[in-house]
């Protein structure tokens, strides 16, 4: 098949698929149904209204690109060991040469449990409303993602590195699922990577499911460093149960057009939720991140941390949506929006948004909005460092406190130095 | 002996308000020269003129250092030419560590005069050595710059700094403010330490204090943006018991003197 505008792949029925298993069949005919009638989400749409599609949906796009990866490369461009766990997918597709998992746990590739019967249900509810349509694409078109399922009280000792590369200007639809039993405990490191050698250009369409049952703890790491033309639209829906802990960070360098949705349900008692992000927009990136928080029931705590360097013609959208429902009393929820503006053509857009309607509830939010201080800079000088040095280590230092919320050190420290590099590449202003 | 800082008729303006008049200062190898005078006389203005921070204008006269004009410097090649600012008022910069920011600075330094990097442990054996002379509590190097600094720490720092950089001409404004009797000491060692024949210090103060641990070999007095008297370590005790007035009571001698 030839390349196509995303606005016509999207009237693509999916058709029958005898290959694929009775229930994924009826779930993608659902999903065509709902997006034939949504459309993707158009300006008029609140949540969407700093994120334009017009351009993105112009774009023509492949369905799969030729790509030749040998395992020293992939170790290279992911910064990972020879004997590192991780789950390489290329534009969606799992690469099981690439691949490497322990044998005593459930850490595979999805399509091959199709015929496991929890799929289903573990793929959750299909959203129903107006703005869903990435989430309805993906599931009309996914072949492929992650699926981790951890027994009752398993732990994984090593991080488990996830690995997405994008190659070429393909459309890919990749959906995972995570999933873990009573006190079972995972770190997980996820990078979406350009695949260097392809022009880039292509739309990621991912879509996650976590599932963390009794006291059961994920700690995860999520590094976007996608090349400069290309889009990535991400989706995460993560459920907790009693006593379960999501430590979720992300950092976000490349990319020309980003989207981030990123949903949580705390549904038991004393579940814990942090999800932070440091954002880097410069050129004409736009990086836009919705984070939706919604404390079911009593006594659970949620944390937010996001930062934004802009720059350029950069512009970074932040929209924190806390929702505290009728009982969920005892909540803790504090967010915070901190970003550096650091071009007059840069913009930024935060917007905390809380909704609460329980009792004895803390619920704390700040945003501010800067530029690199100038004392300090003069501090700096006064001392020999000069003004482009300077600057660096300002941004670093902005940005430290996220970094330092990565736990597997490699890939904090590798993470770190693609910030440096970013901040080398920066032309030196004003 | 070679001069290291020669202001020669300098005028200044703050924000169009004229803050420095006709201020001339000589500062030759070997030498420490303390600046007293009252507040809002200029006495950070010309430290910062020294240093470079923007929003003062040179309306005339010069500044030589090393017999160059620096006014045509970057604040940071003044820096790597041997001039350093202690800070009245040292700023914090959350996020950046105090050791880092110090290696970074050193190692700037070095580049420009064409020497390789220091390595870390190196460093960490110089500041060993430094610490000791300033009485200097270790964990302040693993803290971030200033940030949550007691103000005598922040003070310390400074000279901490100095110690480290080692350069031709310090500039310390009011670095004795605030500072218990101990730090006192402690800072005065650190500034003694580095006096040696082809260095130069100019010391702000308020107190006569400073000058019985750090005995300068001339004493000016800075009031209206110019120097208004200059003299002995014995200028600075005649201050401190009969106050600037009595500058203005002998203002011709004054006039007369220049
Ligand atoms: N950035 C500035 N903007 C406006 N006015 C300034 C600025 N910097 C200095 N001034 C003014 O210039 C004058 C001299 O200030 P300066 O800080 O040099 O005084 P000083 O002699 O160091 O006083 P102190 O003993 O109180 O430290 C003051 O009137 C001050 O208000
Ligand atoms: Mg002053």
């Amino acid at each position: 098949m030839s390349a196509m505008p995303l606005s016509e792949i999207i009237s693509l029925d999916p058709g029958f698929n005898s290959n694929e298993p009775d229930w994924l069949n009826v779930r993608r005919q659902l999903a065509f149904e709902r997006l034939t009638a949504t459309g993707l989400p158009v300006e008029g749409s609140e949540n969407w209204r700093y994120s334009s599609l017009r351009s993105l949906l112009r774009k023509n796009l492949n369905t799969q690109a030729d790509v030749v990866l040998e395992s020293e490369q992939l170790l290279s461009l992911a910064g990972l060991e020879q004997d590192s766990y991780r789950m390489v997918f290329v534009n969606g597709l799992y690469q099981a040469h690439l691949s490497l998992v322990p044998d005593d746990i459930k850490i595979t590739n999805l399509a091959s449990e199709f015929e496991n019967s929890e799929i289903d249900a573990l793929l959750g509810d299909m959203p129903d409303a107006a703005d869903a349509g990435f989430s309805y694409l993906n599931t009309t078109k996914f072949q492929d993602g992650l699926f981790i399922q951890l027994e009752k009280n398993t732990l994984c000792e090593q991080p488990v590195h996830l690995i997405q590369l994008s190659a070429g200007d393909v459309l890919s639809n990749a959906r995972h699922i995570i999933h873990l039993a009573d006190g079972a405990s995972l770190t997980l490191v996820e990078q979406v990577i350009e695949l260097s050698g392809q022009t880039g250009g292509g739309l990621l369409n991912t879509q996650t499911q976590v599932m963390l049952a009794d006291k059961a703890r994920l700690d995860w790491t999520r590094a976007q460093t996608l090349a400069g033309k290309s889009t990535l639209v991400d989706r995460v829906d993560c459920r907790l149960a009693a006593g379960s802990q999501l430590h979720c960070t992300h950092l976000d360098l490349g990319g020309l057009w980003v989207r981030h949705d990123f949903s949580v349900e705390l549904q038991g008692q004393n579940g814990f939720i942090e999800v932070d992000g440091m954002v880097m927009v410069r050129g004409r990136q736009h990086t836009d991140f919705h984070t939706r928080i919604d404390h079911q029931v009593e006594n659970c705590t949620s944390r937010e941390n996001f930062k934004c360097i802009a720059d350029g013609r950069g512009r970074g959208v932040y929209n924190g949506k806390i929702l505290v429902q009728v009982g969920a009393d005892g909540t803790d929820s504090a967010q915070k929006s901190a970003n550096l503006l650091l071009s007059e053509h840069a913009e930024i857009d935060t917007k905390p948004d809380l909704e609460i309607l329980a009792d004895d509830v803390i619920a704390s939010h700040g945003a501010t909005v800067g530029q690199l201080d100038d004392d300090a800079l003069f501090y700096m000088r006064t001392r020999g460092i000069d003004e482009k040095l300077g600057r660096k280590l300002l941004m670093r230092a902005f940005c430290q406190e996220v970094i330092d919320l990565v736990e597997v050190e490699s890939a904090r420290e590798s993470l770190g130095a693609k910030l440096d590099q970013v901040f080398e590449e920066m032309e030196l202003v004003g | 002996m070679s001069m290291i800082l020669e202001v020669k008729d300098l005028y200044a303006t703050v924000e169009g308000k004229e803050i420095l008049k006709g201020l001339n200062l000589t500062l030759k190898a070997g030498e420490v020269h303390a600046i007293m005078g009252p507040n809002g006389a200029g006495k950070s203005t010309l430290g910062n003129i020294i240093a470079g921070r923007d929003g003062y204008e040179v309306t005339s006269g010069e500044v030589l250092f090393k017999g160059k004009n620096i006014l045509e410097l970057d604040t940071e090649e003044r820096a790597c030419e041997g001039v350093f600012l202690a800070f009245q008022y040292p700023v914090e910069i959350p996020g950046v560590n105090n050791t880092y920011f110090l290696r970074a600075a050193l190692n700037a330094q070095r580049k420009y005069r064409g020497e390789p990097p220091m390595d870390a442990a190196t460093f960490l054996r110089l500041v060993r050595k430094k610490l000791k002379v300033l009485d200097l509590k270790d964990d302040l190097l693993k803290r971030a710059v200033n940030a949550g600094f007691s103000g005598g720490e922040k003070k310390r720092n400074e000279i901490f700094q100095m110690a480290v950089l080692e350069p031709t001409l310090a500039i310390l404004d009011e670095t004795d403010s605030g500072l218990d009797i101990d730090a006192l000491r402690a800072v005065a060692n650190g500034v003694n330490a580095l006096r040696g024949a082809d260095r130069a210090m100019l010391v702000i103060t308020h107190y006569q204090r400073l000058l019985d641990h750090i005995v300068p070999d001339v004493v000016h007095v800075l009031a209206d943006g110019r120097i208004a008297r200059s003299g002995g370590p014995e200028l600075a005790l005649i201050l401190e018991e009969k106050g600037y007035a009595w500058l203005q009571e002998n203002d011709s001698v004054a006039v007369e003197n220049s």
